[in-house]
């Protein structure tokens, strides 16, 4: 029998369904950093992100939800990710912020940037923080597809696949994502010209 | 190349989808020539440089380990129902599949009599000739939902109707002067020699063959009148 982690997704997720957990185990592995890491560069938010990836896998643990004739099942991964970031997105604007205490959940705009880690080069760092704020900054529409696109470096297609759009409303939502993010930037490089990273 | 055509291809060649060489390089011959594109291709590649840094930063980040115990635990409880499941879901599945089969067989039967149910309201005359009106009780039909329904249901000029059935009156089988109340018509078939007992003219070269007739059978069951249906 071919070993666990190099059985494609859909094979695993069959031995999933039949009880073993090992195969489970691979699977999550597998696919779980990119789930969290989506859910996370959408929302900014790590308790989001957290329940995002653990909701989404409880999802697919459940017989019928993922149908292989739609897409492959990382597509379909990002997706249910998708649509649980959109759900809290929407719930958290109904609720009023209270301003952040120590060991709250609600992390700043620089949430990813390892402050332990000495950076040599302060400049590539402030343009990563600004990058990400700026993307955070951007309207759902354009941030999932720059997420996608950009960051997660899926083809038109795939995204188009997740976002459930055309494959054209991608490539010019990515192109006006792009020129706004291009223009959040230019500060930057102007204060620095060490961007370049 | 033009600034349009150079507009249409920067976000591809930065995202390296542009394999076409002559293409890269007239896209590069421009940006050389063009200081508007050459700007707008240095933002795209500062972008993209940008980007690069954040995933290698973001490559190694992942779920904290609480997130797997979680949904472990849940795996394991999973099982834990299945089979129990399994053990009630055929023996349930079958069982609705009975009720159900059960519930269309009781629908049905009452539905198909309720349309052979009629009322004689007239009241046959003690000794007088025999016809009865009987009234039908006509199911109601319901109008069709939308205007495509109705189009299909209208039945078309060019396709000819199915040819209606010719019948006699009811004729009474008993000298009973009550009315009937309540009824039940029963489709019968007869020999065609039957026609002969009620004074019908009867035709000797088919006498071999049946004839339709509708039998009115009051509530006790006796029969009170019939009609012959060619």
């Amino acid at each position: 029998m071919q070993a666990l982690p190099n059985l494609a997704d859909d094979d695993l997720l069959r031995l999933t369904q039949a009880g073993n957990e090992q195969a489970f185990t691979t699977l999550y592995q597998r696919r779980q950093g990119a789930v969290y890491r989506f859910a996370l560069q959408m929302s900014g938010n790590i308790s989001i992100a957290e329940e995002v990836t653990q909701e989404v896998f409880l999802t697919l643990l459940r017989e019928g939800t993922y149908d292989g004739k739609r897409g492959p099942l990382v597509s379909y991964l990002y997706g249910t990710a998708r649509h649980l970031v959109w759900r809290r997105m929407a719930r958290n604007r109904l609720l009023i912020s209270l301003p952040a205490e120590d060991g709250d959940d609600q992390v700043p705009p620089d949430y990813l940037i390892s402050h332990s880690e000495i950076e040599n080069d302060l400049a590539r760092d402030q343009c990563r923080r600004s990058l990400r704020r700026a993307i955070l900054a951007l309207p759902a529409g354009y941030r999932e597809t720059v997420v996608l696109c950009d960051l997660h470096e899926l083809s038109y297609q795939d995204a188009a696949r997740v976002l459930g759009c055309a494959v054209g409303t991608v490539r010019s939502r990515l192109h006006r994502a792009r020129a706004l993010l291009s223009e959040k930037l230019a500060p930057t490089k102007a204060r620095s010209n060490r961007c370049l990273v | 190349m033009n600034c349009k055509e150079f507009e249409a291809i920067a976000l591809e060649f930065i995202r390296e989808d542009v394999r076409d060489v002559p293409a890269r390089q007239n896209l590069l011959e421009h940006a050389r020539t063009c200081a508007h594109c050459a700007r707008r291709l240095g933002a795209e590649r500062l972008l993209t440089n940008v980007e690069a840094a954040v995933i290698a930063q973001d490559r190694e980040r992942s779920a904290p380990q609480r997130v797997e115990d979680a949904l472990l635990m849940a795996f394991h409880e999973r099982q834990k129902c299945k089979p129990r499941r399994r053990v009630w879901m055929k023996p349930a599945i079958a069982g609705a599949i009975a009720a159900g089969l059960i519930l269309a067989a009781v629908m049905s039967v009452p539905r198909a009599e309720r349309a052979k149910v009629v009322t004689v309201k007239q009241a046959l005359p003690a000794a007088a000739v025999p016809v009865i009106a009987p009234v039908y009780r006509e199911a109601k039909r319901r109008p069709p939902r939308t205007l495509r329904a109705a189009a299909r249901k209208r039945p078309s000029a060019k396709t000819p109707s199915l040819p209606r059935e010719i019948m006699t009156d009811f004729i009474p089988m008993t000298d009973d002067p009550h009315p009937i109340e309540r009824g039940r018509v029963v489709r019968v078939r007869l020999p065609r020699t039957a026609l002969a007992a009620f004074g019908l003219p009867v035709n000797e070269q088919q006498a071999e063959q049946a004839i339709r007739a509708d039998v009115v059978l009051g509530e006790d069951g006796l029969a009170r009148a019939i009609r012959f249906i060619q």
